[in-house]
C-alpha cells in the first residue's frame, strides 16, 4: 500500500508540473514582431507614454524626442540614448530579456518610465 | 547597469514582472488539490515513534571525506577570506553598493546563496563559518577554556542576533552602505570570538550565534546526515530525502518555536513590503512616523516586522492548541509546538528560494565584473571579466514563474507530509492523528497561499508606494490603489529618500555634516509638494554630486562619477555599472 501512495502522489505532482509547464511555456504569442515606439521626453523629468511594452524576442525600435539635451538610459538592456533637443534619437534592439526595466534620465537618475517585456 | 537604488532586501535592482493571475490561480488550485490527495492517500498511517522513522541510505563513500579535516580546512579558509574581503572592500571600496563586492558577498552569496544551497545540499555554514575557523586556529596555539558558564538562555540570544540581522537587511535602510556592512562584520566577529572564548565554543555557537542556529535548522532540511559518536567524530554519513531531517528529535522550548517563526516572519516581511497591505499600514501610521524624521522609516518597518512576527506566533499557537485539542491526548504543548513548528520550515525555505531566485541569478553574475577592480580604484586585475553582462537565460519571466510554482508546491507537499508523520508520532490512534492534522493542514495551506500571493504581487519597485502616497486624499484622487503607474514612478526613490535622511542623521551625529543646521530646516516629506512638482526627487542632481562630501568622518571623497567607474564597458552604447552612481544627498 505504502508504495502505491507515493506513486499516486508522484503522479499528481507530475501532472501538475506538466500542466504548469504547458501553461507557462506553451502556445506563446505569434512569434517575434517588429515594434516601433515613439517617445517624447519633457524637461528630463517625464516621458510620454511612460510605459512601453513589448514581447520577448520582438525587435524593438525606440525613437526618443526630447526638449532638452541629455541621456536617457534603459536599464537591464543597458542602452543609452544621447538625446539632443528637438532631434529624434533611435536605438533598435532585440528584446531578449523579459522583465520590467526602468528608463531613467541619466544625469539626475530621474525615472521616466518603464519598458515592460512580457514573455 | 545596476542602479544603486536599494531594493528592500539588502541592495540591488530586481527586474521581476508581476506574475499573471492565471499563475496564481493555477498554483493555488494545485496546492489545495494536492493537499487533499495527500490527506486521503496517507490517512491511517502508523502512530507512535515509528511514524517519524524515515528512509535513509548509508553513503560510506562519503565517510572518508567527512572524517578528513580537508572540507573544514578549505571551507574555513574560504569563510575567513570572504569575511576579510567583506571588511576590506566594505571599508575601502566604492561607496556605491552596486560596485562594492562586500554587498554582493553578504547579501547575495552569503544571505541568499548559502541558505538555499544549505537546504539543497547540506549545512554549509558548518564548513564556512569563519569564526569557528579562527577560533580553531587560535586554540591550536593557545589553550582556551571557558571563563564563565553560559546561563540557561536557550536560543533566545541567537534569535535576538537573527532579528538584528533581519533589521539590518530589511528595516534599517543601511544595508546598501558598504562601510556599515563592514563595520558590523567587524563588530560581530569580535562579539562571536569573545563569546566563544569566554563561554566555550559550542556553548556560544549553539545558543548565541544566530547564523549557527539558523543554518542548523536549514541543514535539517538537507539530504545529508552525519552521525557522530560521543567525542563528536563522524561515524556514518547518510543520504535522506529532503525535509525528513526535520523530524529528528530536537531540543524543545518556546525559544526554538520563536526562532522558527522568526524565520518565517522575516522572510514573509521582505515580500510583504511590496504589497498594498503594507502600504496601507504605512499610511495609517503616518502621523506616528512622520514626525520622527530620520527615525521614522526604521521605526515603522521594525514595528511592522515585530507585529508580523507576533501575529505569526499567535496564529501558530492557536493552531497548535487546535491540533492538541483534536488529537485529544495530554501531550506536552511545548514539545508539540516545537515539533510542528519545524514542519513549517520547508514552506519557508522554498518560499525563500522562489522569492530570491531571479535576484540571485542576475545579481550573482553582476558580481563577476567587480573582480577586475574590487576596490573601485581603477585597477585592471582581470580585464577578461570586466565586460561581462548578466545573462537572463535562467531568469526569463516564464522560467522564473515555473520554478516558483514547482518550488512552492514541492515544499508544501513536503511540509504536509512531515506534519502528517509528526501527528502520527504525537497522538495515540491513527484516527486521532488524522483529525489533529486538519488544523495544521489549514495553517499550511494558508501559509503557502500567502507565500504565493506575496510572490504574485511583489514587484520590488512598488515596495514603498506607501511612502509615495503620502495621504489618503492623494490616494483617493488617484483612483484605485495601487495604481501601477504611480507605483513605478515613485517607488524607487523612497528608499533613497529614507537613506538620505539616514545619511544626514549619521553625519550629523558624527559631527561631520557640513550643514548640519540645515537638517532641521528640511521640510518633512508631507510638506513637500506632491506629484510632478517633486520630480527630481530623492536621487540628487549630479550637480550636487561633485560636492566634496565627508563620508563616515574619513577623508573627504567625492561621489562624483569617477573615470574608473566607467571601466567596465567601453562602447558608448553599453554603459558601465558606475553610470548609475547615485549622487549623494548633499549634507542636509
Amino acid at each position: 500500500m505504502s508504495r502505491y501512495r507515493f506513486v499516486i502522489v508522484a503522479a499528481v505532482l507530475v501532472v501538475f508540473v506538466a500542466v504548469g509547464a504547458y501553461l507557462l511555456f506553451g502556445n506563446k504569442s505569434s512569434g517575434p514582431q517588429i515594434v516601433t515606439i515613439n517617445v517624447t521626453v519633457t524637461g528630463g523629468t517625464s516621458m510620454k507614454p511612460p510605459d512601453l511594452s513589448a514581447h520577448h524576442n520582438d525587435t524593438v525600435t525606440i525613437n526618443i524626442t526630447s526638449d532638452t539635451d541629455g541621456e536617457v538610459h534603459l536599464h537591464g538592456y543597458d542602452i543609452a540614448f544621447e538625446a539632443k533637443a528637438g532631434q529624434v534619437v533611435s536605438q533598435t534592439f532585440k528584446a531578449v530579456n523579459t522583465g520590467d526595466f526602468p528608463i531613467e534620465w541619466e544625469s539626475t537618475s530621474t525615472e521616466l518610465g518603464h519598458l515592460i517585456v512580457n514573455p | 547597469m545596476f542602479a544603486s537604488g536599494i531594493a528592500l532586501h539588502g541592495f540591488g535592482l530586481r527586474y521581476d514582472l508581476p506574475a499573471p493571475l492565471y499563475w496564481y490561480l493555477f498554483a493555488a488550485a494545485g496546492v489545495v488539490v494536492i493537499s487533499f490527495v495527500l490527506v486521503v492517500v496517507f490517512a491511517g498511517e502508523q502512530v507512535g515513534a515509528k511514524a517519524v522513522q524515515y528512509p535513509r541510505r548509508a553513503a560510506p563513500s562519503l565517510l572518508p571525506l567527512a572524517r578528513s579535516p580537508l572540507p573544514r580546512g578549505v571551507g574555513g579558509t574560504v569563510g575567513v577570506l570572504t569575511l576579510l574581503a567583506i571588511i576590506v572592500t566594505g571599508l575601502f571600496g566604492s561607496a556605491n553598493a552596486a560596485l562594492n563586492p562586500a554587498e554582493y558577498l553578504v547579501w547575495i552569496f552569503f544571505w541568499v546563496g548559502t541558505v538555499i544551497l544549505s537546504g539543497l545540499v547540506g549545512n554549509l555554514w558548518y564548513l564556512f563559518n569563519p569564526w569557528t575557523a579562527m577560533y580553531d586556529l587560535i586554540t591550536r596555539v593557545v589553550r582556551l577554556g571557558p571563563v564563565w558558564k553560559l546561563p540557561d538562555v536557550g536560543v533566545w540570544p541567537a534569535a535576538a542576533a537573527y532579528f538584528a540581522f533581519a533589521c539590518l537587511e530589511l528595516t534599517s535602510g543601511m544595508a546598501n552602505r558598504p562601510w556599515v556592512v563592514a563595520i558590523l562584520a567587524i563588530a560581530y566577529t569580535a562579539l562571536t570570538l569573545a563569546g566563544m572564548i569566554l563561554f566555550g565554543r559550542d556553548e556560544w555557537l549553539e545558543h548565541c550565534e544566530g547564523f549557527t542556529v539558523l543554518f542548523g535548522i536549514v541543514g535539517r532540511f538537507s539530504p545529508l546526515e552525519a552521525e557522530r559518536d560521543t567525542t563528536g567524530a563522524i561515524t556514518a554519513v547518510y543520504i535522506r530525502p529532503w525535509g525528513v531531517g526535520l523530524l529528528k528529535p530536537s531540543p524543545t522550548g518556546w525559544d526554538r518555536v520563536f526562532f522558527v517563526i522568526l524565520m518565517l516572519s522575516t522572510l514573509a516581511f521582505d515580500g510583504i513590503l511590496a504589497t498594498p497591505a503594507w502600504q496601507d499600514f504605512n499610511i495609517t501610521l503616518e502621523p506616528l512616523w512622520l514626525p520622527m524624521g530620520p527615525w521614522g522609516f526604521f521605526v515603522v518597518r521594525t514595528l511592522g516586522m515585530t507585529l508580523l512576527t507576533v501575529a505569526f506566533l499567535l496564529v501558530f499557537i492557536a493552531f497548535i492548541e487546535m491540533v492538541v485539542f483534536f488529537g485529544n491526548r495530554k501531550v506536552d504543548l511545548v514539545a508539540t509546538a516545537t515539533g510542528f513548528a519545524l514542519t513549517l520550515v520547508p514552506i519557508a525555505l522554498v518560499y525563500n528560494a522562489a522569492h530570491y531566485y531571479s535576484y540571485f541569478v542576475i545579481q550573482s553574475q553582476a558580481f563577476i565584473p567587480l573582480l577586475n577592480d574590487p576596490l573601485g580604484k581603477g585597477w585592471h586585475l582581470l580585464p577578461a571579466v570586466a565586460g561581462i553582462q548578466p545573462s537572463f537565460a535562467l531568469a526569463q519571466a516564464s522560467t522564473v514563474w515555473f520554478i516558483q510554482i514547482v518550488l512552492i508546491v514541492g515544499g508544501h507537499v513536503i511540509a504536509v507530509y512531515l506534519s502528517h508523520l509528526r501527528a502520527g508520532e504525537r497522538f495515540r490512534t491513527a484516527q486521532r492523528a488524522l483529525l489533529s492534522q486538519y488544523p495544521m493542514l489549514v495553517l499550511m495551506v494558508t501559509y503557502t497561499m500567502t507565500s504565493l500571493l506575496i510572490l504574485a504581487q511583489s514587484t520590488t519597485k512598488a515596495g514603498c508606494v506607501g511612502l509615495a502616497f503620502r495621504s489618503r486624499r492623494l490616494r483617493r484622487a488617484r483612483g484605485s490603489f495601487p495604481e501601477p503607474r504611480l507605483a513605478r514612478t515613485w517607488g524607487q526613490r523612497c528608499p533613497e529618500e529614507a537613506l538620505s535622511l539616514f545619511r544626514a542623521w549619521t553625519l550629523h551625529d558624527l559631527g561631520v555634516a557640513r550643514d548640519a543646521d540645515r537638517h532641521h530646516r528640511r521640510p518633512l516629506p508631507r510638506q513637500r509638494p506632491h506629484a510632478a512638482a517633486r520630480p527630481v526627487g530623492i536621487r540628487r542632481p549630479a550637480a550636487h554630486a561633485s560636492r566634496p562630501f565627508p563620508r563616515h568622518g574619513r577623508s573627504p571623497r567625492t561621489h562624483s562619477r569617477r573615470a574608473d567607474d566607467h571601466r567596465a564597458r567601453p562602447s558608448s552604447g553599453h554603459r558601465g555599472g558606475g553610470d548609475d552612481l547615485v549622487a549623494p544627498a548633499p549634507a542636509i
